[in-house]
C-alpha cells in the first residue's frame, strides 16, 4: 500500500510525487489520461517554473524562448529592447527591481492570516515590499491595482509591443487590457519568471523520469471517481471501474472544485465549504488548434504572438465577456514545433460558456476566425491543414479541467494568495485528515509553476 | 396578509371567537369559543379536530432520497421502511438545532418531510451531489389532525385503511372520505391520534365527513390554544418557544443543540456524514451539553399559600403560557428558565417545560420558579419530574397486534 496517492499526473502532481518520494514516502500517482503532464501539453510558457523545483528534481533548463509579436500587417518585432521602443529599458529595469519583492509573495505557502500565531511569513512578505524603498514601493502600490493598458502606455509607445507583453499575463484571467487590476496579472507573471525556461513540451517526460528515479509508481489511464472517507479520515480512492486503492493520505491535484464537488461524497463536504468551492470562478477561454506544419509557410519564429494593439485584445475580450464567437480576428499565441511536429495555436478568446454551446458549427467558425487572423500575420498560413481543435469544453472533458480552465481557478485579486481557493484551503491541508490539495487552484497558482505541488508536498512532510 | 387554509370556509364559519393567529403565513384558529376548555377536553376525552395544513411539507424523490434525508436530518433515513415515519431534528454545521419534524417513507422512493419552518433553500443547498428532486408541497396538501381516545372509531367510519393495524408512527395510503389520501398515526397531543393528508380540493368533503362521523362521539373542532396545553402535557417541545431555530437566533447563547432541546434521543453520534455531527462530537468530547430540557411540577400548596397571603384565590392564566420564567437552585442562583407552562386540567397539576443547567436536571431536584401575584416577584418550589406528564396507553397501543398476540396465546 502506498503512503500517498496523488490524484492527477499533471506537472504539480508529478512535482509533489517526486518531492514526497525523495523524502522516503511510497507514492502512487493516478492519472486519468494515457499520458502525464496535463496542461504542459497546452501552455507554451516554460519560464515560470519554480527554480526550486528545477534544482531539486534536476531538470534541465535553457534560455527563455525568443518570443516575437506579429501584427495583422505582417510587422514583426522581438519582445525585448531590440523592438526599438525607447521606454522599454526603463520599464524592464523597474520590473526587475520590484521582482524580488513580488517573488517573496509566491515562494512560500500562503500566510495563515486567519490565525494570530505565525505572523512571521506575513511580516516577511510585507518587509520584502517595504525594502524596495519608498519610491518603488509607492509605485508598486499605485501600479498593481491599475489596468495593464494604462500602465504600459505610460512607458511604451509601440502598441504592438504593449499588446504582446500583455498577452501572456492575461492568460487565465477574465480580463481585458482595460480591466482594473489587470496590471497585477502582469506583475504576478513577472514575479514567477525564473530568467531561464524549460520546454513545456518535454517537461512531462522530464518530470516522469524524476518521479521514476525517486521510486514513484505512476499509473495512467486510471480515473479516480471518489476519494474514500472512512471513520472521518481518508481511506484511499475508488477508481471509475470500482477498484478501491487504499492509502492513508491523498493529495488531490485535479482542482479544488473537482475535489470537493465531485471526488468527495457530498456528505463529507460541509455546506459552507461546498459553497466556497461553488463560487470559485473557472471560466476558461483557451482553445487549442493544431496545424500541420508541412505546409510551406515562412513562420516568423518558434514562438510568437499575433496581435495589433491593446484595443484589439480588449475587443477580443468583449467577445469572451458576451460569450460569443470572435467578431474580430482574435489575438493568438503560436508555437512552431514546441509540441512535436505541429504548429500549435492557442486562442484565448474562446468562452467556455459559449452562447449556443460548442457545436461543430461553432468549432468551425472559431477555426475560420483563427485562420483568418493567422493569415493576416503570416501569409499562407490559412492553407495549413487543421489537424486538431480543442475548445474549452473539450479541455474540460479531456483534461478534467473545470470550466476548461488550465489554472483550476481564474487569476484575479480575490482568488489569489490566502484566498486561493478559499481562506480555509489555501494552505494545502483540509479539514479531512489525510486529504491535501496541490495544484494551480491553490496558492500561488500560476501556469507551469510547480510551486503549488512543491509547497503541498512540503506541507505534507511537515505534517 | 395571512392566507387561508383549504379548510377556511368551515373553520371561519365556526370561529365565533374571531381568535386567529398566523401560523406559517396562514390563518389558524386559536380557539373557536371564547375559551379553549371545551376543545381541550375533546382532545382528552373524545376527539379534537384541528387544521394543520400550514405545516411545511417537502416531497423528496430520487435514488438518493433516503441518503439525502439521512444527511440533513439527525435520523438515519436509510433505515426508514415504507409506511413508517420518523420524528427527528435538523442541525446546522455548528450542531445547533434548526427545526424538528417528521419524515415519512411513502414507498416507491417518495419521502415527505414536515417542519415548522420553510427549508427549501436549505435542502437545495445541501442536496448538491445527491440524485434527488425536492418539491415544496405545502400548498398542495391539506392536512387535518384528529386527536383523542375516540379518534380511531371516528376515522374508521370514513376510511378503508385498517386503522387497528396502523402502528404508532405508521403511515398508509388509503381512501378517506371518498378520496385518495394518506393517514398517519401521528400527532402533537400525546394521545391516540391521526393526521389525514389529502388534496386541497378534497379538503371540505373530508372536513364534512369527519364532522358527521365525529358528532356521535362528541368530537369538537379545536384550535391551537387547546393543542398547546396538550403538547406540554405530552412533553413535546415547540420550535420558537422551548428552543429557537439557530436560523432565527440573534445571539449565540440562544442557540440549542438537540440535547439542550430534549431532542438528543433523535441523534446517533456513531452514524457518520450528517450535518452537525462533527460539532456535536466535539461537544460530547468537551463534556457534553450544558443544558437539558426537563419537566417541572410547581408546588400547588405553596402557590395557594402565596395567594392566600394576598387574600386572593389562586389565579393562573386560563391557557398555556409562553412567558419565560426564571428558575433558581436552592442557593438562589439562576440555573435556567421555564419556556412553556400550563395548568393541566386533566392532571390537575401546574406543569412547565424548562431548560436548566445539566447538574439540576435529575428527577426530584427541588428548584424554585418565579411567580408574580399582584406584580410582586416570589419564588415557589418547582420539582424536576419525568416527562411526559401525560402518557396514556392508547397513544401507542395497536389493537391488531394485541389481538394477534392474544390469539397466539390461545
Amino acid at each position: 500500500m502506498a503512503d500517498v496517492i496523488v490524484v492527477g499526473g499533471g506537472h504539480n502532481g508529478l512535482v509533489a510525487a517526486a518531492t514526497l518520494a525523495k523524502a522516503g514516502r511510497r507514492v502512487q500517482v493516478l492519472e486519468a489520461r494515457e499520458d502525464v503532464g496535463g496542461i504542459c501539453h497546452l501552455l507554451m510558457d516554460g519560464s515560470t517554473l519554480s527554480p526550486e523545483v528545477v534544482k531539486s528534481l534536476g531538470l534541465s533548463t535553457s534560455a527563455e524562448l525568443a518570443s516575437k509579436a506579429v501584427n495583422h500587417e505582417g510587422r514583426a518585432i522581438n519582445l525585448d529592447a531590440s523592438a526599438g521602443d525607447a521606454g522599454y529599458t526603463g520599464w524592464r529595469s523597474w520590473v526587475d527591481t520590484v521582482r524580488p519583492a513580488l517573488a517573496a509573495q509566491l515562494d512560500a505557502a500562503a500566510p495563515d492570516i486567519g490565525s494570530t500565531a505565525p505572523i512571521w511569513p506575513l511580516a516577511k512578505a510585507g518587509m520584502a515590499v517595504r525594502k524596495l524603498g519608498k519610491r518603488d514601493m509607492m509605485e508598486l502600490l499605485r501600479v498593481a491595482p491599475s489596468c495593464i493598458d494604462d500602465w504600459l502606455s505610460e512607458h511604451l509607445t509601440d502598441p504592438l509591443l504593449r499588446a504582446a507583453l500583455m498577452m501572456p499575463a492575461l492568460q487565465g484571467t477574465w480580463m481585458g487590457p482595460r480591466s482594473p487590476t489587470s496590471a497585477a496579472a502582469l506583475l504576478l507573471r513577472e514575479a514567477c519568471r525564473a530568467g531561464t525556461s524549460v520546454s513545456t513540451g518535454s517537461l512531462p517526460e522530464a518530470l516522469l523520469a524524476a518521479c521514476k528515479a525517486a521510486g514513484v509508481e505512476v499509473t495512467t489511464g486510471a480515473t479516480v471517481k471518489r476519494i474514500r472517507i472512512e471513520g472521518g479520515k481518508v481511506a484511499g480512492v475508488e477508481l471509475a471501474d470500482g477498484t478501491p486503492v487504499d492509502a492513508p493520505t491523498v493529495l488531490s491535484t485535479v482542482g479544488p472544485k473537482a475535489t470537493f464537488l465531485r471526488l468527495l461524497h457530498p456528505r463529507h463536504v460541509p455546506g459552507k465549504t461546498a459553497h466556497q468551492m461553488e463560487v470559485v470562478r473557472v471560466r476558461g477561454t483557451l482553445a487549442r488548434i493544431e496545424l500541420d506544419a508541412a505546409t510551406e509557410v515562412s513562420w516568423p519564429g518558434q514562438h510568437f504572438f499575433v496581435a495589433n494593439e491593446p484595443m484589439h485584445l480588449e475587443r477580443a475580450f468583449d467577445d469572451v465577456k458576451h460569450r460569443r464567437l470572435p467578431t474580430v480576428p482574435p489575438p493568438l499565441e503560436v508555437g512552431v514545433g514546441l509540441f512535436g511536429e505541429h504548429v500549435s495555436v492557442n486562442c484565448w478568446s474562446a468562452p467556455y460558456e459559449l452562447k449556443g454551446g460548442w457545436t461543430d458549427e461553432a468549432k468551425d467558425a472559431l477555426v475560420a476566425s483563427v485562420l483568418e487572423s493567422l493569415e493576416k500575420a503570416v501569409p499562407g498560413a490559412k492553407d495549413a491543414k487543421v489537424v486538431g481543435v480543442k475548445t474549452p469544453a473539450d479541455l474540460e472533458t479531456e483534461f478534467g479541467l473545470d470550466g476548461g480552465h488550465p489554472n483550476h481557478g481564474e487569476i484575479a485579486l480575490d482568488q489569489l494568495g490566502p484566498m486561493r481557493p478559499s481562506m480555509k484551503l489555501s494552505r494545502y491541508g483540509t479539514a479531512i485528515p489525510g486529504l491535501w490539495l496541490g495544484c494551480a487552484g491553490i496558492h500561488p497558482g500560476g501556469g507551469i509553476s510547480g510551486r503549488p505541488g512543491l509547497f503541498a508536498a512540503q506541507a505534507m512532510l511537515r505534517g | 396578509m395571512p392566507r387561508h387554509t383549504p379548510f377556511h370556509p368551515r373553520t371561519a364559519a365556526l370561529c365565533h371567537s374571531y381568535a386567529w393567529k398566523e401560523w406559517a403565513g396562514q390563518l389558524a384558529v386559536c380557539n373557536y369559543d371564547r375559551h379553549s376548555e371545551r376543545e381541550y377536553f375533546a382532545f382528552r376525552h373524545n376527539a379534537g379536530l384541528i387544521d394543520v395544513s400550514p405545516l411545511y411539507k417537502y416531497d423528496v424523490r430520487g435514488p438518493d432520497a433516503a441518503d439525502f434525508l439521512a444527511h440533513v436530518w439527525t435520523r438515519d433515513c436509510n433505515k426508514l421502511k415504507p409506511g413508517r415515519m420518523y420524528y427527528g431534528a435538523m442541525c446546522n454545521e455548528d450542531g445547533h438545532t434548526l427545526d424538528d419534524g417528521t419524515i415519512a417513507n411513502l414507498g416507491e422512493g417518495l419521502f415527505r418531510a414536515t417542519t415548522s419552518e420553510p427549508w427549501l433553500g436549505w435542502y437545495g443547498r445541501h442536496s448538491r451531489g445527491f440524485d434527488v428532486s425536492i418539491e415544496d408541497v405545502t400548498d398542495r396538501i391539506a392536512a387535518l389532525s384528529l386527536q383523542g381516545p375516540l379518534a380511531r372509531e371516528i376515522l374508521q367510519g370514513i376510511t378503508d385503511a385498517d386503522l387497528d393495524a396502523l402502528r404508532f408512527f405508521g403511515i398508509t395510503s388509503c381512501t378517506v372520505a371518498g378520496q385518495a389520501g394518506h393517514i398517519s398515526r401521528t400527532g402533537y397531543t400525546g394521545d391516540l391520534g391521526y393526521e389525514i393528508w389529502v388534496d386541497p380540493d378534497g379538503a371540505l368533503p373530508l372536513w364534512d365527513a369527519l364532522q358527521t362521523a365525529g358528532a356521535p362521539f362528541g368530537m369538537q373542532p379545536a384550535g391551537l390554544d387547546a393543542m398547546d396545553v396538550t403538547r406540554i402535557e405530552a412533553g413535546f417541545v415547540l420550535q420558537g418557544v422551548d428552543y429557537v431555530s439557530a436560523k432565527s437566533c440573534i445571539t449565540e447563547s440562544l442557540k440549542s443543540t438537540p440535547d439542550d432541546a430534549s431532542l438528543g434521543w433523535t441523534v446517533k453520534l456513531d452514524r457518520e456524514g450528517w450535518i452537525g455531527r462533527d460539532a456535536l462530537l466535539r461537544e460530547r468530547d468537551a463534556g457534553g451539553s450544558k443544558w437539558q430540557l426537563v419537566g417541572l411540577e410547581i408546588d400547588w400548596a405553596e402557590l395557594e399559600q402565596l395567594y392566600d397571603s394576598y387574600k386572593l384565590p389562586p389565579h393562573l392564566a386560563p391557557h398555556a403560557s409562553r412567558a419565560a420564567l426564571p428558575v433558581w437552585n436552592a442557593d438562589g442562583k439562576q440555573v435556567g428558565q421555564a419556556t412553556s407552562s400550563t395548568w393541566s386540567p386533566q392532571l390537575k397539576r401546574y406543569i412547565a417545560l424548562a431548560q436548566v443547567h445539566r447538574p439540576y436536571a435529575a428527577e426530584g431536584t427541588a428548584l424554585t420558579i418565579e411567580h408574580t401575584p399582584e406584580f410582586e416577584r416570589h419564588r415557589i418550589t418547582a420539582t424536576v419530574v419525568d416527562k411526559p406528564f401525560y402518557n396514556p396507553p392508547q397513544k401507542t397501543f395497536t389493537p391488531a397486534k394485541a389481538k394477534a398476540k392474544k390469539e397466539a396465546v390461545a
